[in-house]
């Protein structure tokens, strides 16, 4: 190699390699003209490795330098301009494309959907700090505990074949059965913090409240073998968007979010309370919650556009809403949870009063009825509310009217103690039959051959 | 510390020595001090490190994961117009001695520091009028130190008007109005100092909670550990008593 290698090094740095005879000569003839050098060109200057020299070189050699063109010093006297014929002109300043704005960073003023009117909206994370009684306050009802009596009457009337078999086989499927395994969040035990869970994979909360109330609404459905206008008249939709509004004292309530199940009828639901009830309401004083206003938890906003949606873009066949589903997936109090419930049956009753008689209508020819079934992990709660009246001016008047009830068991769930012998895994007990038969009673109600019940 | 960083919560981005030192884990960022929110926040532990990456406090470091309640020292009102608000729930906090009250009141929620008897239900005013005769004053109240009779145990005393509380925040503590001197008001700190003060100046009547907080002991070295205090070098003792030897108060 030696020499070969050494050759083109020399030929890099500009030296001229001349094997004459046997002694070697290497002379310069490089752009920097150092004079001729006269060098021997021995065993031992050839034994270097110059494997890496030679790349060194390469870096700073290998690209071809152009010298700025000399001027003969007459034209530069003279002053005159020498052009460079192959020279392009030079190219427009770059700048770059422009961003597109995206609306929500825009200042609110800009927003194409700004109002001037502040909204205060209730959505499902807004978590109201009086509970129940500031529901009440922003709905205007009276709240009763218990089924009203026209529902009550139709718990336990019927049952489908090997009903309890199935609602322990759904809520195994929905605890333990499903397929689904997902990193779930870690525990801990107040009553032993030593303890270290091992890192446990399952079905998310979320998921399994789900899983249990698509197959409670599938199997409440069986009841068609023997009703066949239960699914005639009634349709479910999953997911549906509610999107409507109203004025609580000269504040604009909007009530918006997306549920479970909504399931619709073709007729409107019968009301729950009779003409008396309706009229004694009048005389009840609604919870006072001063010096909180009952807009506390909403979330104020200029930017809404004013909407009546249930999320049909046609009126469908069947438009009234009977029930409604929800799944509660975080870890609220109870009556926290009811207080929601009660403001989403506000507003479909809200939505449906708007549709039919008009959307400014105050007194309305006849009251509007809304079911809800807000599901726990472990528990049924179910709330039905009766719009009376649309005038939320003023407190005095006829109000509206709420069943609540809460506390319906469908089983115990006992998480596991490792540090127990007998509690090794986690066990489900206590199955209750009583809260799936109340919820058979929800689908019976408003069934013309319900009645002869 | 949080006071020291600024609008945005620090140098998040600037590249400072610290920076470079890899310290940068010991800054907090991400907190906005100008947009009040009810919800715990993350905080990262300091380690004892200031804004510029140094250490400002030894025995500082390690202990239980905590979350940033933002706290509203500011119990100022407009004149004329009272503010009343209720108190929702008396919490635990982490990041103080002295524990805090959810207070609701009109359209806005808040945290404050809850004094000694303060309990869920209850009504508190804040209001910034001063009249002739000194108010009665109710505990968890927030008086301007002008309007307070004389004598009063206050907390949560502010240093400049409207400024926030900043004397006498800590759990089981009190400051004493001891003087009025024209338009001026002496108070008594917690450390038997005596302060200056304009007679604006909003102060909550009352002791702060968590009296006992002082005759807590923490018990082990391990529990120390969990609050985030580092053990002390371990080389010094006080000698005192027998032979210059070290000072046993087992033997006492």
């Amino acid at each position: 190699m030696r020499i070969g290698q050494f050759a083109t090094l020399l030929r890099l740095t500009g030296w001229k390699f001349s094997p004459s005879n046997s002694k070697s000569k290497i002379t310069n003839s490089g752009l920097f003209d150092w004079g001729q050098i006269e060098m021997k060109l021995t065993n031992k200057l050839c034994a270097q490795h110059i494997g890496f020299q030679i790349k060194r070189i390469w870096k700073t050699k290998a690209t071809y330098k152009d010298f700025p063109i000399r001027v003969p010093r007459v034209l530069s006297e003279k002053n005159i301009e020498v052009i460079n014929p192959l020279e392009k002109p030079p190219l427009p300043r770059w700048e770059p494309p422009r961003q597109t704005v995206h609306i929500n960073q825009l200042p609110p003023e800009q927003h194409p959907a700004y109002n001037e009117e502040p909204a205060y909206i209730c959505w499902h994370k807004s978590r109201f700090i009086e509970g129940l009684k500031q529901a009440c306050v922003l709905s205007k009802c009276q709240t009763f505990q218990g089924f009203p009596p026209a529902v009550e009457k139709l718990i336990g009337k019927i049952d489908i074949p090997e009903q309890d078999m199935l609602v322990q086989r759904y809520i195994m499927q929905s605890q333990k059965w499903d397929p689904t395994k997902e990193k779930l969040p870690k525990r801990i035990d107040t009553s032993y913090i030593m303890w270290k869970f091992q890192r446990e994979y399952g079905i998310p909360r979320s998921k399994s409240m789900c899983i249990l109330i698509n197959n409670l609404v599938r199997l409440c459905q069986m009841i068609v073998c023997r009703y066949p206008s239960a699914i005639q008249d009634r349709r479910q939709i999953f997911k549906p968007y509610l999107g409507t509004h109203y004025y609580f004292k000269d504040k604009l309530i909007l009530i918006n979010g997306v549920n479970e199940i909504l399931q619709l009828s073709n007729k409107p639901l019968a009301p729950f309370a009779d003409e008396e009830t309706v009229d004694s309401s009048v005389t009840t004083a609604i919870p006072d919650i001063y010096p909180i206003f009952p807009t506390i938890d909403l979330t104020e906003s200029h930017i809404y556009r004013l909407q009546n949606n249930t999320g049909f873009l046609q009126e469908p066949k069947h438009r009234y809403p009977h029930t409604l589903f929800m799944a509660n997936k975080d870890f609220w109090p109870e009556s926290v949870r009811q207080s929601r419930a009660i403001m989403y049956c506000l507003g479909y009753a809200v939505s449906q009063a708007m549709a039919r008689f008009g959307p400014d209508v105050q007194k309305l020819p006849e009251p509007i009825s809304v079911q809800c079934v807000n599901i726990s992990e472990t528990t049924l709660n179910f709330v039905f509310f009766q719009l009376n009246t649309m005038n939320f001016k003023t407190d005095d008047g006829v109000k509206n009217i709420a069943w609540l009830d809460e506390g319906n068991k469908l089983y115990d769930k006992l998480l596991s103690k490792p540090w127990l012998e007998d509690r090794k895994v986690t066990r489900y007990e206590n199955y209750d039959p009583e809260p799936f038969k109340k919820l058979l009673a929800l689908f019976l109600n408003g069934l013309p051959e319900a009645k002869e019940l | 510390m949080l006071n020291n960083l600024g609008q945005n919560g620090g140098c998040l981005g600037i590249q400072t020595s610290a920076a470079a030192l890899g310290k940068m884990k010991f800054i907090k960022q991400g907190i906005d001090i100008s947009k009040y929110t009810m919800k715990p926040l993350p905080l990262p532990k300091s380690g004892g490190r200031g804004h510029d990456g140094r250490i400002w406090t030894n025995h500082v470091g390690g202990g239980h994961k905590q979350r940033y309640r933002m706290i509203d020292f500011r119990r100022s009102a407009q004149k004329g117009a009272p503010c009343i608000e209720r108190v929702m729930r008396v919490r635990y906090d982490p990041c103080r001695t002295a524990d805090i009250a959810v207070v609701a009141g009109g359209s806005r929620k808040r945290y404050i520091l809850a004094s000694q008897n303060m309990k869920e239900g209850d009504l508190i005013k804040s209001s910034a009028e001063i009249p002739r005769i000194a108010v009665k004053a109710e505990e968890g109240d927030a008086h301007p130190l002008g309007a307070l009779p004389l004598g009063t145990l206050v907390h949560n005393v502010e240093l400049y008007p409207g400024a926030g509380g900043c004397v006498s925040r800590a759990a089981g503590t009190c400051a004493q109005l001891v003087r009025k001197i024209g338009d001026r008001c002496i108070v008594k700190m917690p450390s038997k100092r005596e302060i200056n003060l304009s007679q604006e100046c909003m102060a909550t009547v009352g002791r702060v909670s968590n009296v006992d907080h002082n005759k807590e002991q923490i018990g082990s070295p391990g529990r120390a550990r969990w609050l985030g205090i580092r053990p002390r070098s371990g080389w010094w003792h006080r000698k005192l008593v027998i032979m210059a030897g070290k000072f046993d108060q087992s033997r006492k």
